[in-house]
């Protein structure tokens, strides 16, 4: 009953924040517009025709897409965050904590770095494809690496592991540094986007590209969340009903880093989504992965969403890097949860 | 039928080739670094203007309008808010995903390529001239411009022997890089009469204190703001090295206007000679 109820309010917020997001923005659209250009485009028309101007356009090509990217990286966010915590059993492991992101950039910048030393014929989609699949394999070469450092006897050990991710950080920010003084000054433009985050880039073509490497682990991810409850207790209860942990373990990562990878590609590094977001599906509404996987794809999606439309309306005409905006919502709210469990721990 | 379809083949093509070969000239348009700016405004299109980048500060009625991208960072919708027919901007600045939004927002971009040579500066100024559709105008202020930096480098100071000048781009204690070979302003010194006393590299690369004493420059030249940003002349003095190079010695210190050091169109013959002024 609660679940439902959750679920609903998510949904019911989710469709208001993107209907805001829509809605909102440095061109000054009235919604009855907005409705009827929307309307429109799905063949229906209220409040008349669309002017097919260029607020139009604006909806269109500007913020319908830039909403659904937001929509995307924040679910991909939310979801790999909760199920990577899930393997690690570590409420702490972030897929930009222990260094999957990093891995990720590292690769988007080595792949524009030296885009045109090795692929110089490379057509604008393939390129697109090319750096979501390499952020992706980066991804998933620094999760795997963080994973097997941290193992003692078979067990992911917590401080092991966060050692090892700072120790990658540290490793992908050096890297990147000595690769940013190889390249030009364009390149480094490209390369300082990385680093901040933001979706002023989306276009239909991006979005597109984005799709399927977020569908996929949003749909997959919650099949193997009776495998994750069990990973809780323990790994060898995973075995004792008969399922194979090494093949949850490597679905998990594989799905996680895939949506990951892909969303770094598009939007750069934002930080404190995957963190943030599971620990507040806990809050909500317990442990059960069957529950927090799914809830946590839709509070990213939600909380992405909102973050993307305060980074382009507080400081206008200019918009804030939205890294900044999700560190700064997100850093107090964090804060109140460890405060939280705290007193829970004493009591 | 058939004659009816050809006649609609004919109409559409004809009302594409049309749209496509005859550009009106731009009414309202957005500037996006100094130089474009200054040259648009001198091309007499200044009230035509409707928001520039932070970097636009000359003249004092560019520096009034709204400053739409700070440090290249933008938001499309914020540019397009304004409703402007024509965007001007470096090349590189916007990336493809940005070109290919304006694009489809049915937005002319052109993006100018800066060369900085006296050469460049025409072509640049020519350039900008065609974009907003003028031409004739474009031609008049290249033409004038090339004259009057013939006549500033036939007046031009000269020395014993030409002074070696480094240029610190500073923004801050921590954050000063030096200009190597190939940038504008190694072309601006030498236009000047000066030479850079970086030859190793090309670009901006970041300073050490070991690589100023080695290049002993006799002049050491920075932006107003860089300047103030390290606290000023004699701050600057006071600095780790600097007191070893001639132009510690000597306390020669340049400062120039950033925008006019780096304009390279219709102001470089003014920056030629105000620069060759403080290093001679």
């Amino acid at each position: 009953m609660k679940k439902t109820v959750i679920y609903t309010c998510l949904s019911v917020g989710l469709l208001a924040s993107i209907c805001f997001s829509l809605a909102l923005g440095a061109m000054r659209i009235p919604i009855t517009e907005v409705i009827g250009t929307l309307t429109h485009a799905i063949g229906f028309s209220v409040f008349g025709n669309a002017d097919h101007g260029i607020n139009e356009g604006v909806i269109m090509m500007i913020r319908l897409p830039r909403t659904l990217m937001g929509v995307l990286v924040g679910a991909a966010l939310g979801i790999s965050g909760a199920a990577i915590q899930g393997i690690f059993r570590n409420p702490l492991a972030e897929p930009s904590l222990v260094g999957i992101s990093a891995g990720a950039s590292l690769m988007a910048v080595l792949i524009i770095a030296f885009e045109t030393l090795l692929f110089s014929s490379l057509s604008q989609l393939l390129g697109y494809y090319l750096l979501a699949f390499g952020a992706f394999a980066g991804a998933g070469i620094t999760a795997m690496l963080v994973y097997n450092l941290s193992k003692i006897n078979g067990q992911a050990n917590v401080s092991t592991m966060l050692l090892a991710g700072i120790a990658i950080n540290a490793m992908a920010g050096a890297l990147t540094g000595l690769v940013t003084y190889l390249a030009d000054e364009q390149k480094l433009r490209s390369i300082t986007f990385w680093m901040m985050g933001s979706l002023g880039g989306a276009t239909w073509q991006n979005v597109s590209c984005l799709f399927p490497f977020v569908i996929i682990p949003v749909i997959g991810l919650p099949f193997l969340a009776k495998g994750l409850n069990l990973f809780a207790i323990g790994e060898n209860q995973v075995e004792l009903i008969g399922l194979n942990p090494n093949r949850i373990k490597i679905l998990v990562v594989v799905l996680a880093t895939m949506a990951v990878g892909a969303s770094v590609a598009v939007s750069g590094i934002i930080g404190f989504i995957g963190l943030l977001i599971p620990h507040l599906t806990r809050l909500l509404g317990g442990v059960d992965h069957r529950f927090v996987l799914p809830v946590s794809a839709l509070i990213g999606a939600l909380v992405l969403t909102l973050a993307d439309m305060v980074s382009r309306l507080i400081v206008q005409p200019i918009e804030l890097p939205i890294g900044v905006v999700t560190a700064l919502m997100g850093t107090p709210i964090f804060l109140y949860i460890l405060i939280k469990d705290k007193k829970k721990l004493v009591n | 039928m058939r004659i009816k379809k050809y006649y609609i083949v004919l109409i559409v093509v004809s009302y594409f080739s049309a749209t496509q070969y005859v550009v009106a000239q731009a009414k309202r348009i957005i500037t996006l670094s100094s130089a474009i700016s200054e040259t648009v405004n001198a091309l007499g299109y200044g009230k035509n203007i409707l928001a520039t980048d932070v970097t636009s500060v000359w003249p004092e009625e560019i520096n009034r309008l709204p400053k739409v991208s700070r440090n290249r960072s933008f938001s499309v919708e914020s540019i397009t808010a304004y409703r402007p027919d024509l965007i001007l901007v470096p090349e590189g600045d916007f990336s493809k995903e940005n070109l290919y939004q304006f694009k489809s927002l049915g937005i002319r971009v052109v993006t100018i390529r800066q060369e900085f040579s006296v050469q460049g500066a025409t072509k640049f100024i020519r350039q900008i001239a065609a974009a907003i559709g003028d031409k004739a105008r474009g031609e008049q202020l290249a033409q004038k411009t090339e004259g009057n930096i013939n006549t500033t480098l036939s007046q031009l100071k000269k020395g014993s022997k030409s002074p070696k000048v480094l240029f610190i781009y500073a923004r801050g204690i921590g954050t000063m890089n030096v200009a190597g070979k190939g940038s504008s302003i190694d072309e601006i010194i030498k236009l000047a009469g000066g030479k850079n006393a970086i030859q190793e590299f090309s670009d901006f690369k970041p300073y050490t204190t070991e690589a100023l004493i080695k290049s002993n420059p006799d002049v050491i030249l920075m932006f107003d703001f860089g300047l103030s940003s390290l606290g000023g002349r004699a701050a600057f003095l006071d600095l780790p090295g600097v007191s070893y190079t001639n132009a510690g010695k000597n306390k020669k210190i340049v400062e120039m206007n950033g925008p006019l050091l780096i304009n390279f169109s219709n102001r470089l013959p003014e920056a030629i000679k105000a620069l060759n002024n403080r290093i001679l």
